[in-house]
């Protein structure tokens, strides 16, 4: 079966935050970027992706896009979706592995945001039991934490 | 011929924990404990696996392991490196629309509570801010969650 073959300019959005499409896309050439909120004065960009695939994890989990993907130049992408999922993948096996690549980027990337959140954590209960103040340096880690709850709220 | 099972006896290590090993693992039986700070005073086991998939964040170039996996009895496992993923998904098709939801559903497990741990700082921060005391409960919360 061959591939849906997708081009995209400068600007073009290629999937907006909140849709449902049960697709995602191989980045043949070109970068794109990830934005929440594109396009308002919460605009925060969460991802830059310049190889690789994009909007795997909506697919896989039948999830809204979490954010909007913008061509940050010429880009060239294929689209797999549930009728070429399998054929796609044995047609090009070699790709598995960037498949898997993509997903365990993630996953590697949320466990270590994780663990550095309940780290800091651990250092203000510590600050609050004996109580002392929040030094400059635990209170910057804080304000990150708590600007990306306050920009995923 | 099946995939090739490599065989670890009870207490024998699998991979450890600041390696770089770019696989997934795939138990064929047994069972497979994770623990970081193997060995040493600080030693936690952050969980087991009896069937399934382990060791899926350790794909990409240069990604160390976050923990040791240990047999925690005699046990079999399937090591999934890029040159082994080409002929196992070949042959088990299914297989890796089952490994991609594994890992999907972990992650959203994971990030929620990262969400958590992050609407915790910020409601911390709020009240420091505020001058007011900070609340009790946020406090159990906080240590309920971190433990």
């Amino acid at each position: 079966m061959a591939d849906t073959i997708l081009v995209y300019k400068k600007g073009d959005i290629i999937c907006k935050e909140g849709d449902y499409e049960l697709w995602f896309y191989e980045v043949l050439s070109g970068s794109l970027t990830i934005y929440t909120n594109y396009g308002t004065e919460k605009q925060q960009e969460i991802g830059k992706v310049n190889g690789g695939f994009v909007g795997e994890m909506g697919f896989i989990n039948s999830m809204t896009r979490i954010g909007t993907a913008v061509a940050d130049d010429d880009v060239t992408l294929a689209k797999i979706d549930e009728d070429t999922f399998s054929s796609y993948f044995e047609e090009h096996p070699e790709k598995i592995y960037s498949i898997l690549k993509c997903v365990s980027a993630r996953l590697g990337e949320i466990d270590a945001n994780t663990n550095e959140a309940y780290n800091t954590i651990k250092d203000l209960l510590e600050a609050y039991d004996s109580k002392k103040e929040t030094g400059g340096a635990l209170k910057g880690k804080m304000s990150k934490f708590r600007d990306v709850f306050k920009s995923r709220k | 011929m099946g995939p090739k099972i490599t065989e670890y006896k009870k207490g024998e290590v699998i991979f450890v924990e600041g390696s770089v090993d770019e696989a997934i693992y795939e138990i064929a039986y047994g069972e497979v404990g994770i623990v970081r700070n193997y060995n040493r005073a600080s030693e936690v086991e952050l969980g087991s696996v009896r069937e399934g998939y382990f060791g899926e964040n350790g794909l990409g170039e240069g990604v160390r392991r976050n923990a040791t996996a240990v047999a925690n009895e005699d046990t079999g496992v399937i090591r999934l490196d890029a040159a082994a993923m080409k002929d196992y998904f070949a042959e088990y098709p299914v297989k890796l629309d089952i490994l991609l939801q594994d890992v999907s559903a972990r992650i959203r497990s994971t990030d929620k509570k990262y969400l958590q741990a992050c609407e915790y700082i910020a409601r911390y921060m709020a009240a420091e801010e505020e001058g007011a005391s900070q609340d009790p409960q946020l406090i159990a919360d906080m240590k309920a969650l971190v433990q």
